[in-house]
């Protein structure tokens, strides 16, 4: 049935070793450095308008009363969700031992960190008085007053923080054996002198091996109840409100699925071009591409059976607020497009995917994948715009518009995500090597 | 352990089968460089079981008790705030946190107890020093044998790796000769890798 192999050919393991670092030693193209520019710019304009904020204040932004949570927690909560695909891959996926998440596990977890990065970012700005964000923490301030940990903000900065920190060390960890890699292979001394402190002086003793593999698979079992974790506490800081439209027990799993969801579309809009541009077709082939298409497909459909199931609640609740969010605010309210477009890309684009040749084009993948991320975006907007603008009180009801700063912010951590993945495919050997000889090895074996 | 044999291997059999002879004939103290994990050589050469989850689960326990704690001695203990009549001590709320302190440290234990563990970051070590051990890492099988071992003789060790397939032998650490390579043995190479 699955005629498609997880790596093509039968490669040994000095031409891994060639194919998997080639990306950090051929030297940058012009269209490489035309994007790092242009990605660059982008990030300096990200840090120009957060300085403008900073300056004016937040006024400068489109949040008021009642919808004062805008594009802030919109973004956050996006980028956030596009993290956990990344841990999905490599903690869930690597104890369910599931062999073909080797060659794009490194990828998606960089992912992950450059994604959780631009999230850490929007509640600090929502503050609006950033320098106190060490508020936050529990130290003994001349106030002596502590944070109060019955509020899901403090869970939140935790459970954020926790996640990055996680997910940063689990990424170096697995990274460790291919830095010596390059560091062996490296032509220059100035090569072999950078990649060889970052590799530690790992020298591939199997008595290290040992130890590694252990801790290796201890942190997959950390990460597992993480990606579980922090889009549940994400999504507790809307569920213990009164709001309607955001209180509600279904949430945590809600938000987890739609995290995963839109996450893998992210891994799936990365991959497809990178996969081209390094000639990596070798190790991330079509199986791969069908794979992550087909777990985009489920957790889909986790997405629309939730909305469904928020749909009925709304309406068997009986509570007139309620009914009136769900079915006049959110599909004929103002901003009530962005409702839809989440509808059509989130529940209907994707089922696309039941077609085998659908998730075997590259080309119509990365369509379906790009308009899930506009999709999921979409989401985060009605949930909290559409929820927020119509509140109980009919006189406090209100629109909401962005403003030029909004989309500008927005926009500039989208340059600033790809600048920092384009410095990782160039300088980082984003194919786990030591793995992807392992999986090699393996197949050798099982097909003499 | 770093003064003793190291012989080359280009194959995942020939080193097992190397191995499995020195280990037949009672050497204890090798070690093997490989570019992938090989679990027979992790079977002979480590056998015994890592210490590695006890001392997790050790920062794991801290971590939770920490977690509980802090969030205890802050709303509870020394500045309780009355928030609609709730217990000061609410245990539903404290559980996040907890959980992720929990992960928190158990993580950041079985990260720095895995580079303890491993003695790294160690940049420099004697092997880097042997012509040819860059590929280690990329499609060699590297066997050691360690000088301290009691059964240790230079000379028949050689012929039997040789026997082996070894593809040649090399003591480590390696001799230098004196005059003019005696910059380098000033500044070490921290990547080792003597080209």
């Amino acid at each position: 049935m699955n005629a498609v192999p997880m790596i093509l050919g039968a490669p040994d393991d000095a031409a891994l070793s060639r194919t998997l670092t080639a990306n950090v030693f051929r030297p940058m193209g012009k269209l490489y450095l035309g994007l790092v520019s242009l990605c660059l710019l982008g990030t300096l304009g990200l840090f120009g308008l957060i300085a403008y904020t900073f300056v004016m204040g937040i006024g400068v932004w489109g949040n008021n009363i009642p919808v004062a949570w805008g594009f802030a927690i919109i973004n956050f909560v996006w980028w956030i969700g596009i993290g956990h695909a990344g841990t999905f891959i490599s903690a869930i996926l690597l104890l369910l031992e599931q062999s073909w998440r080797t060659s794009i596990n490194r990828f998606a977890e960089a992912m992950t960190l450059f994604a959780v990065i631009q999230a850490l970012l929007f509640p600090l700005l929502h503050l609006g008085r950033p320098w106190f964000a060490y508020w936050l923490a529990p130290y003994p301030a001349t106030m002596h007053i502590w944070p109060q940990f019955r509020s899901a903000l403090p869970w939140d900065f935790v459970a954020v923080t926790t996640y990055f920190t996680v997910s940063l060390v689990f990424w170096y960890l697995g990274l460790i054996p291919d830095l010596a890699v390059v560091r062996d292979r490296a032509t220059t001394r100035g090569k072999r002198i950078v990649y060889g402190i970052f590799a530690l002086g790992w020298r591939g003793s199997v008595r290290h091996l040992t130890h590694y593999r252990i801790a290796y698979g201890l942190l997959a079992g950390f990460a597992t109840p993480l990606v579980v974790s922090v889009h549940s506490v994400v999504s507790s800081d809307f569920a213990i409100t009164i709001l309607p439209g955001w209180h509600s027990t279904l949430f945590p799993p809600y938000f987890v699925a739609g995290a995963i969801f839109s996450g893998f579309a992210m891994v799936q809009t990365l991959l497809i071009p990178c996969r081209r541009i390094f000639g990596m077709e070798q190790v991330i082939t079509e199986r791969h591409i069908d794979n992550i298409a087909k777990l985009t497909l489920v957790t889909g459909l986790v997405v629309a059976f939730s909305y469904g199931c928020e749909f009925f609640v709304a309406w068997y609740s009986g509570e007139w607020p309620e009914l009136y969010t769900y079915f006049h605010g959110f599909t004929e309210g103002p901003n009530n497009a962005v409702f839809w477009t989440a509808m059509v890309c989130n529940v209907l684009v994707p089922q696309l995917y039941w077609f085998p040749f659908m998730r075997r084009q590259p080309v119509c993948c990365w369509i379906i994948a790009v308009l899930v991320n506009v999709g999921m975006w979409s989401e985060r907007f009605f949930l909290i715009v559409q929820s927020l603008q119509r509140d109980y009180l009919v006189s406090a009801w209100h629109g909401y518009k962005p403003t030029w700063v909004d989309w500008g912010i927005f926009g500039g951590t989208l340059a600033f995500f790809m600048l920092l993945f384009l410095v990782f495919m160039r300088f980082v050997p984003f194919v786990p090597i030591m793995e992807v000889k392992e999986l090699a090895a393996h197949t050798r074996r099982s097909q003499p | 352990m770093s003064d003793g044999i190291l012989a080359p291997f280009d194959s995942v059999q020939a080193i097992v089968q190397a191995a499995r002879t020195l280990h037949a004939q009672g050497y204890r103290e090798l070690d093997a460089f490989v570019p992938r994990p090989v679990e027979a050589l992790e079977e002979l050469i480590a056998p015994e079981r890592s210490s590695l989850p006890r001392i997790v689960l050790l920062g794991g326990v801290f971590g939770a008790l920490a977690g509980i704690g802090v969030q205890w001695f802050c709303n509870a203990w020394d500045y309780p705030i009355n928030v609609g009549g709730r217990p000061p001590f609410s245990l539903p709320a404290f559980i996040p946190i907890t959980f992720e302190s929990t992960v928190l440290f158990g993580a950041l234990t079985a990260f720095f107890g895995v580079l303890y563990r491993m003695g790294l970051p160690k940049l420099w070590h004697p092997t880097f020093e042997v012509p040819g051990f860059e590929r280690a890492s990329i499609d060699q099988f590297w066997l050691f044998v360690s000088a301290s071992d009691p059964q240790f003789q230079a000379g028949p060790l050689e012929n039997l790796l040789l026997e082996h397939g070894a593809l040649e032998v090399c003591r480590t650490p390696v001799e230098t000769p004196a005059a003019p390579s005696g910059a380098q043995q000033a500044a070490p190479d921290p990547q080792g890798a003597a080209s």
